[in-house]
């Protein structure tokens, strides 16, 4: 049973990677080579696609979280995370980018996806205007942000590989 | 062309992920401090906590589950090593003293596990929580074998010292971030007329 558990939640947690992780890449290349073009097809393209996306990297948080847990509690330990050793330091500073991650996609989601939703995309032969190109251009600061910190946990995750417990 | 470049792509990326999976374990001597444990079969880490050095002897010591807690079953493991041959000592008949904070000592024997040699352990529940110390004593080749180790016992497993509580608040605080957000997320796509800001 112990073993079924650590193997699906080790396959979950790397899912959600490639759907958060993984895409958070995918939207970084994407919005710089829109951002390239000569025309707006991609930044088209991608304000079309987002809502799919958000949703997208809302189940791999899930996922992460769910898997994460289902590690912990699976090796139990009083005070969950392996304080004061090396181990435990690092999973305390990986869970506390994960939840500045996910502030930040609440944020995202709240405040710059609504925006954009709300200001629609204008008909094709329309320029995009410049309150949508605003929003757009916030709404990709942000998640890059998120990248950058993802990329960070991820590493820390590598780290904990060698880290002594 | 294109497609034997694709398929190289899924070849190095699925080696880079099976590399990332299956790292080589740490070689310990029987494996690590619980025999197959789920975390040392996880992260193939060496678990021994304490260890203190009597005549030419190194004595390792780990308390599983690592933060004790009062009335509740823990595995104090101790193993033994010649410090000069590097060899493990097993056949010994060890006594291990649990010393109480009220400074009342109880003696018990810890035999060796069947099947580890130089593995000795013994199941105990600290009564009480507090400052204790666990000493292994034994005999090897005519000579005496001490060591003591300092083993806190917390009342419960919420609530104790700082690493358990910061522990405990940071998992908890995650899982109400994810619970604020799976629930938001949801209020967008589903109820956005109740969406107050």
């Amino acid at each position: 049973m112990k073993l079924f558990v650590e193997y699906w939640s080790t396959l979950l947690h790397l899912i959600g990677l490639l759907l958060l992780a993984g895409g958070h890449l995918w939207l970084a290349v994407c919005s710089v080579k829109a951002e390239q073009s000569t025309f707006d097809y991609g930044q088209r393209f991608l304000l079309e696609l987002l809502p799919t996306i958000s949703t997208l990297f809302g189940v791999g948080v899930l996922l992460l979280f769910t898997s994460g847990m289902a590690k912990l509690l699976l090796w139990y330990e009083p005070g969950f995370i392996f304080l004061p050793l090396p181990y435990g330091w690092i999973l305390l500073t990986k869970l506390m980018l994960y939840i500045a991650i996910v502030v930040n996609g609440i944020w995202i989601e709240r405040r710059h996806m609504v925006r954009l939703l709300k200001l629609g995309l204008p008909e094709v032969g329309d320029r995009i205007s410049a309150e949508l190109a605003t929003a757009w251009a916030a709404l990709q600061r942000q998640a890059r942000l998120n990248f950058v910190l993802i990329m960070v946990v991820v590493a820390f995750g590598e780290t904990l590989r060698f880290a002594k417990m | 062309m294109r497609g034997t470049l694709a398929w190289l792509h899924v070849a190095l990326g699925s080696i880079a992920l099976l590399g990332i999976i299956a790292m080589p374990a740490k070689a310990h001597h029987g494996g690590l401090g619980i025999e197959g444990d789920i975390i040392a079969w996880s992260l193939k880490v060496d678990q021994w906590q304490q260890e203190g050095f009597a005549n030419g002897y190194r004595i390792k010591f780990l308390a599983y589950p690592r933060t004790t807690i009062a009335n509740r079953s823990t595995r104090l493991v101790f193993e033994v090593q010649s410090i000069a041959t590097g060899r493990y000592v097993g056949g010994l008949t060890v006594e291990v003293i649990v010393r109480f904070p009220t400074a009342d000592e109880h003696v018990f024997a810890a035999p060796e596990i069947p099947g580890v040699t130089a593995y000795y352990e013994l199941p105990y529940t600290f009564p009480t929580p507090g400052e204790y110390t666990v000493a292994f004593r034994t005999q090897a080749n005519g000579q005496q074998l001490t060591a003591a180790f300092a083993q806190p016992v917390l009342a419960n497993r919420l609530f104790g010292d700082w690493m358990t509580v910061t522990g405990n608040g940071v998992v908890l605080a995650a899982f109400i971030v994810t619970w604020l957000g799976a629930v938001l997320a949801l209020q967008r796509r589903f109820l956005p007329e109740f969406m107050t800001f």
